[in-house]
């Protein structure tokens, strides 16, 4: 074959691992939500209003820890009702530790166990899947999941059919807004 | 580490995943029809159905298959076929980037029907395959399934191998939206 048709080579960079060379790629989870029949729990990627970023989800996990299936769901950008105050997992950490200082994510984990079963009256639940027990469902969104300023990602464990216990993982990056 | 012990000195680049692109363009959508019942004998299927005046093709991402417990079932992918039944148009539909003013509509519809009697009429069955009780099927195209203005891709569940069974489930879909050349 003939060299003078070969294309170049070039060495491609996946791109979380552009964005975490860059410092702007975080993973987190949130350990031990926990629900009871007739209730259920949920935890998210919250943008905050003022952050002046905005979110690429990558990765997203779920994880059934206990006996039964549950139904895990993702909710784009809903309010979900109380009762009971979300609290901010404090489990997650720049994936590029080689970098001084280590970069701050602006984007939080909230996370809410025990709550109401209500459905939220904004937003848009666009997947739903039961997970079974003893399990992780991975989805691997190479960022297309995008939420600005005062945007979510939630993933709602549902459908509870007995003491439930889930663990919810995302990986995201977070870019200015221009 | 010594540059001697490796010659190699090719051009980096960051390649961006063209359902990334077209997600940060706002023509990437992803929507959900749930309580898709069949057996007894029936059917049921979700298709994304571009309109004959969307002015847009049609490309399919991925699909997904969950919750369907009961029974193992059959599955046939069919493209730009008169599907069975009353559709409904399923809600659960967004545009997976939010972050895009003003927020994109899809032009495409996700519609949907259950316990449907009789075969989708036309177009090409593209291809099939078979459902085990409780396992998903996700499957990734690539955007390479295209339809034109008045196309469809439909996923189309039965069960004739065991007809006394109900069966259950759900049908997920991620697809991106391009405008037809002009003529």
């Amino acid at each position: 074959m003939s060299g003078s048709f070969l294309p170049p080579e070039f060495a491609i960079l996946p791109v979380a691992l552009y964005k975490s060379l860059q410092g702007k790629y975080f993973v987190g989870y949130a350990d031990n939500l926990t629900a009871s029949p007739g209730k259920n729990a949920w935890a998210g990627l919250f943008n905050p209003v003022g952050s002046g970023v905005i979110l690429y989800v990558n990765v997203i996990t779920v994880t059934n820890v206990m006996g039964i299936p549950f139904a895990g769901e993702f909710w784009f950008n809903a309010l979900f009702p109380g009762p009971g105050t979300p609290t901010r997992s404090e489990l997650y950490t720049p994936s590029n530790t080689a970098i001084r200082p280590l970069p701050e994510p602006k984007v939080a984990i909230l996370e809410l166990s025990e709550a109401s079963p209500v459905d939220p009256s904004v937003g848009t639940k666009i997947y739903s899947q039961l997970v079974a027990e003893e399990s992780t469902v991975v989805f691997e969104e190479k960022g297309k999941y995008i939420f600005p300023e005062g945007g979510s990602l939630v993933v709602r464990l549902n459908e509870i059919a007995s003491e439930t216990i889930g663990r919810v993982a995302f990986g995201w990056w977070e870019e200015p807004c221009s | 580490m010594k540059e001697e012990t490796n010659n190699m000195n090719l051009p980096e680049i960051a390649g961006i995943p063209i359902d990334l692109y077209r997600s940060m363009q706002g023509r990437f959508f992803a929507g959900l029809a749930e309580d898709l019942q069949f057996g007894n004998g029936t059917s049921a299927w979700a298709s994304l159905t571009n309109p004959v005046d969307s002015g847009v093709n049609l490309f399919v991402w991925a699909w997904a298959i969950t919750d369907v417990l009961d029974t193992a079932y059959r599955v046939q992918i069919w493209m730009n076929a008169m599907m069975p039944g009353i559709p409904r148009i399923s809600l659960n539909v967004a545009p997976t980037n939010t972050a895009y003013m003003p927020l994109p509509v899809p032009r495409v519809r996700l519609e949907y029907a259950s316990m449907t009697a009789g075969e989708p009429v036309g177009g090409v069955k593209a291809f099939v395959r078979r459902g085990q009780p409780g396992v998903s099927i996700y499957s990734v195209e690539d955007g390479k399934f295209i339809c034109p203005p008045g196309g469809s891709f439909a996923i189309f569940l039965s069960d004739p191998e065991t007809p006394q069974i109900r069966a259950s489930g759900k049908i997920f879909y991620q697809w991106w939206e391009e405008e037809t050349v002009g003529i």
